[in-house]
């Protein structure tokens, strides 16, 4: 039977890198604020929360958008834009694809942007209800190294990289008793969002599968 | 990672807005003028609180040996009828912002010591209780050389009133023996309990459960 945890801390990054650089996005760009900021202001966004990033290297530098109510910020500077939110969940899902969708149909359609590759990752600190983390943490460690110092090990992590995917698995370093896991995918700069949403949830529930864990709601 | 139930408390909104916890704003209304402190002092006249006006009063024209002291710093010969310069107000503000962020050192250390049983919830209750804090973070040594240093500790809270609790539970996850755990709960109570109980104003209960 699986076990059941709560997920106190998550957060959800997604990337997007331009074909090209839009340099109007650095210089020029008044227009391209505006229309943001007019996509994004059903989510009440108001003017004290965009500001200009000017520390860094070029390609670091933008303008941030934030939205504190709904825990988002949204950057976007010369080679690409992020998108940020804390607390993510799927029961506030269609919102946050339509706050980001809102954010990057306005970016494309006032800076002409094209993007080569979107990136998208989870970061979930899991709690346990009864069970030990190590417990569910140790059949992803190697058992030979565990042998090393001939008495059980306190924490690890297991990191595994594919061409367009990545998972992290480890003990979390923010939380009692938590394990901390990141699952990201690189999608194709065409993919559209729910396409990259509903991949998200299937790699998710296939991790906690393996995990043996689940949600308690 | 579906429905996961987060509440914003206004509190902790307040928190982080005002860079200073909730609670002063409601209980003491001086950090409510500090902002016009520092662009123009308040008349005395125009407070009407009998308290504040004592306050404003003494400010203006001693200095005493009051915990004011520690927070303000007067200068007598200043043309301000209320005597307070704004480097004491600044002062003032800088320690405010190392309290609130000397909190949030505690909550981090909190969470990595304890599981939160509904963390917004308990959460907000520590913040209402502050004192709290410290006893909890005390406990977690005494915890563990009692239970064992691979304990679960748990944060809840409780209380006779389902809907509004008025104790925070530090709970010890037991997998062992009923008699062990009792054993083990004596002897915290005997080493360190007993002596900082008092600490707590009967906020905080610490007890096992079987797991």
């Amino acid at each position: 039977m699986p076990e059941k945890v709560t997920i106190p801390i998550s957060f959800l990054e997604y990337d997007a890198e331009f074909v090209r650089p839009i340099f109007a996005a650095l210089m020029d760009r008044a227009s391209i604020v505006q229309a943001i900021f007019d996509a994004m202001s059903p989510w009440k966004l108001e003017i004290d929360n965009v500001e200009p990033i000017t520390s860094g290297k070029p390609s670091e530098q933008g303008i941030k958008f934030k939205i504190p109510e709904k825990k988002v910020t949204f950057l976007f500077g010369a080679g690409s834009c992020r998108f940020t939110k804390d607390d993510a969940d799927w029961a506030s899902a269609e919102e946050t694809i339509g706050i980001l969708a809102a954010a990057l149909d306005a970016l494309k359609a006032s800076s002409g942007a094209a993007f080569s590759a979107q990136h998208v990752a989870f970061a979930l600190h899991i709690q346990p209800k009864k069970a030990k983390f190590l417990d569910l943490l140790k059949p992803f460690l190697s058992p030979i190294l565990q042998e090393l110092e001939g008495e059980g090990v306190k924490t690890g992590a297991s990191i595994l990289k594919w061409d367009r995917r990545r998972v992290v698995l480890d003990g979390s370093g923010a939380l009692a008793n938590a394990l901390f896991l990141k699952f990201e995918r690189e999608f194709d700069g065409s993919s559209n969002l729910r396409e990259i949403a509903i991949q998200m949830k299937t790699d998710e529930d296939t991790l906690f599968k393996i995990l043996d864990i689940e949600e308690e709601l | 990672m579906t429905n996961r139930a987060y509440k914003e408390r206004e509190s902790s909104e307040d928190l982080t807005a005002n860079g200073r916890p909730p609670e002063w704003s409601k209980r003491n209304g001086l950090v409510l003028s500090v902002g016009n402190w520092r662009e123009s002092p308040i008349s005395t006249s125009g407070v009407s609180d009998p308290l504040l006006t004592s306050f404003f009063g003494r400010c203006a024209g001693q200095r005493t040996a009051s915990k004011a002291d520690d927070l303000f710093s007067y200068d007598t010969s200043f043309s301000n009828p209320h005597g307070l310069k704004s480097p004491a107000l600044s002062n003032f503000e800088r320690q405010m912002t190392q309290f609130s962020s000397d909190e949030e050192v505690n909550f981090e250390k909190l969470r990595k010591e304890y599981v939160l049983v509904l963390r917004s919830e308990v959460e907000s209750f520590l913040r209402s209780h502050r004192s709290l804090i410290d006893v909890l973070l005390d406990a977690v040594p005494q915890f563990k050389s009692c239970f064992g240093p691979d304990s679960i500790l748990q944060l809840r809270l409780g209380g006779e009133e389902a809907d509004a609790p008025n104790v925070v539970c530090g709970i010890v996850l037991w997998s062992g023996s009923l008699d062990a755990a009792r054993a083990a709960l004596d002897i915290f109570d005997q080493s360190w309990w007993m002596n900082n109980v008092t600490r707590t104003s009967g906020r905080v209960v610490f007890d096992y459960e079987l797991a």
